[in-house]
């Protein structure tokens, strides 16, 4: 039985899914670390995306998904540190980076 | 001298702040010790943003303004910023720079992907600037504003795919561009970056993140963050929604009722004036997304109430800046010692948010409900007037504390912050109809 080539259909459903367990991650997850590495799943759902879009959409703009990636990646590269550094001095001051410790506005 | 004419009015002022940023960076050995010259640099770096702005469209100037100010407030507070290291005071004037660009950015982009750039600078600059606050609270808030922050975006650049999959290019949404074939994935693209913008105007479902920072960072910085974002989100969102009435202004309006009823019930249950405030932002976050749905009028009406809201808000936070990033109590509010000049300030401030006349903030309202009875006749009209009244309930209580302590004397340490944002508010108060033929202009009305 022949399969089907892979098209951007499958690469939109990729992305898609890879998309919504990395929000459920970030929303569930009890450890700081894990929050942070679920938002980076997100950001990487968009650029399996974008790559697939820049292969297999026709537009005037030839780049616009590729650049879009790169561009993707830097931002996602400053979002972790300023996230670890947040989560770093969470851990100094409290001893946990569990999510479940952050209460003190809690009410 | 050509080059320089070609640059556009937004471009000037976002490299005079990057200027002004690089140059705080580069003498944060010397500035740490100088806070009145690391004050005075940002201002004028501030000042200076304000001036190719000039040159702009009517947006650009409301829009760079009304950063502007709210740098100003942020930057004039830097002095007396409760830190967790005070020899970090040139790092958080260079956030606050590097903020105002971010929001510049958001609000005055020529295209989406600019315009998320934008939007991610100043979230990243917002975080730090509240988790650079003293004691354990702001980190805490800090951390929850940044993991929303990072989601929401995610959703945007998301969006921003999928708009690029349907039409073929990052500009801002037009309607009867799309190839009906795409028309459900521009659609769903739309409400994605819709729900990032959404989020630094603080509204339902997309405002933990942000009350726990306005709750527990510093004051002055906390102030900051909340003006600057909301003059930028709901410039962006205008825009949005004017390209792309049809997705965004039902659920506008939706959420905008709903932020209404939250805000209010949430700020009628709190016990301390700052989770009050807080809360209050979202029923009045809610004002305005209701107004951005409410087509031309709606969106002037939302541009005049923010700009309104956020000098009355950056009032309220300049008056009680430098008492610590802990809560203040209704109970205690006599007992905080608070000058004479900062307990007029707050009082006028929470005057204003109720929307006693003549203040400022009794016209952004009455804008706001005359645009959703035109747009959208009783009952959502009857929501945001039913929120309007029960705000007089919440923001009044601290008064009678208030005005005993403007009847102290209590010396304190000269507050420019306060009187700028002050001046500004009487001034609104006096002249209301200029301000709103401005926000219409800026509209295109």
């Amino acid at each position: 039985m022949a399969l089907a080539p892979i098209g951007l259909q499958h690469f939109l459903v990729l992305g898609t899914i890879l998309f919504c367990i990395g929000m459920y991650g970030a929303l569930s997850r009890s450890n700081a670390v894990g929050v942070l590495l679920s938002i980076e799943l997100m950001l990487n759902a968009v650029n399996v995306i974008m790559v697939a879009f820049a292969k297999f959409i026709d537009t005037p703009q030839e780049l616009a998904g590729q650049v879009f990636a790169i561009f993707i990646m830097t931002v996602a590269a400053a979002e972790a540190a300023v996230g670890l550094a947040i989560v770093i001095s969470v851990y100094r001051l409290r001893h946990s980076i569990q999510v479940d410790d952050i209460d003190l506005l809690k009410n | 001298m050509n080059v320089l004419a070609s640059i556009p009015p937004p471009l000037g002022s976002v490299l005079i702040l990057v200027l002004g940023t690089l140059v705080i960076l580069l003498l944060t050995g010397r500035l740490s010790n100088s806070p009145t010259i690391l004050a005075t640099i940002g201002v004028l770096s501030l000042l200076g943003a304000a001036l190719p702005a000039m040159g702009g469209d009517a947006l650009t100037r409301v829009s760079v303004l009304g950063v502007v100010a709210a740098g100003l407030v942020g930057m004039l507070l830097v002095p007396s910023a409760e830190l967790h290291n005070s020899t970090q005071r040139p790092e958080v004037a260079a956030l606050i720079l590097l903020g105002s660009t971010g929001a510049i950015v958001l609000a005055t982009a020529g295209e989406l992907l600019s315009a998320a750039l934008g939007l991610e600078t100043l979230s990243l600059s917002a975080a730090v600037l509240v988790a650079l606050g003293r004691g354990a609270r702001p980190l805490e808030a800090a951390f929850r504003y940044f993991v929303l922050a990072a989601i929401s975006f995610a959703a945007l650049v998301y969006g921003l795919g999928l708009l690029l999959l349907a039409t073929g290019s990052f500009a801002w949404p037009r309607p009867g561009v799309v190839d009906p074939t795409y028309s459900y994935i521009w659609t769903i693209g739309v409400l994605l970056i819709g729900l990032g913008f959404a989020y630094k105007l603080a509204v339902f479902p997309l405002l933990w993140g942000p009350l726990d920072a306005y709750t527990a960072g510093a004051p002055g910085l906390a102030g900051f963050v909340m003006a600057a974002s909301k003059i930028a989100a709901v410039v962006a969102l205008a825009r949005l929604a004017a390209g792309a009435a049809v997705p965004m202004a039902p659920i506008l309006i939706g959420i905008g009722l709903v932020s209404i009823i939250w805000g209010t019930f949430g700020a009628l249950a709190q016990r301390e004036v700052r989770r009050m405030l807080a809360y209050s932002t979202v029923a009045n976050a809610g004002l305005m997304a209701l107004a951005l749905g409410c087509g031309p009028e709606g969106r002037a009406a939302a541009i005049f109430f923010v700009v309104i809201y956020v000098l009355t808000i950056l009032l309220a936070f300049a008056a009680m800046a430098g008492r610590g990033t802990g809560p203040l109590p209704f109970g205690e509010v006599r007992g905080e010692g608070l000058s004479a000049t900062r307990a007029l300030g707050l009082t006028l401030a929470l005057l204003s948010l109720a929307g006693i006349p003549p203040t400022p903030g009794f016209w952004a309202k009455l804008a706001i409900l005359d645009a959703s009875w035109s747009a959208l006749g009783f009952w959502p009209t009857l929501v945001a007037v039913i929120g309007g009244v029960a705000g007089v309930l919440y923001y009044l209580r601290p008064l009678p504390d208030l005005l005993a302590l403007t009847r102290a004397h209590v010396s304190s340490a000269p507050a420019p912050a306060v009187w700028f944002a002050g001046a500004a508010v009487v001034v609104l108060g006096l002249a209301p109809g200029f301000a709103y033929a401005v926000a219409r202009l800026a509209i295109g009305g």
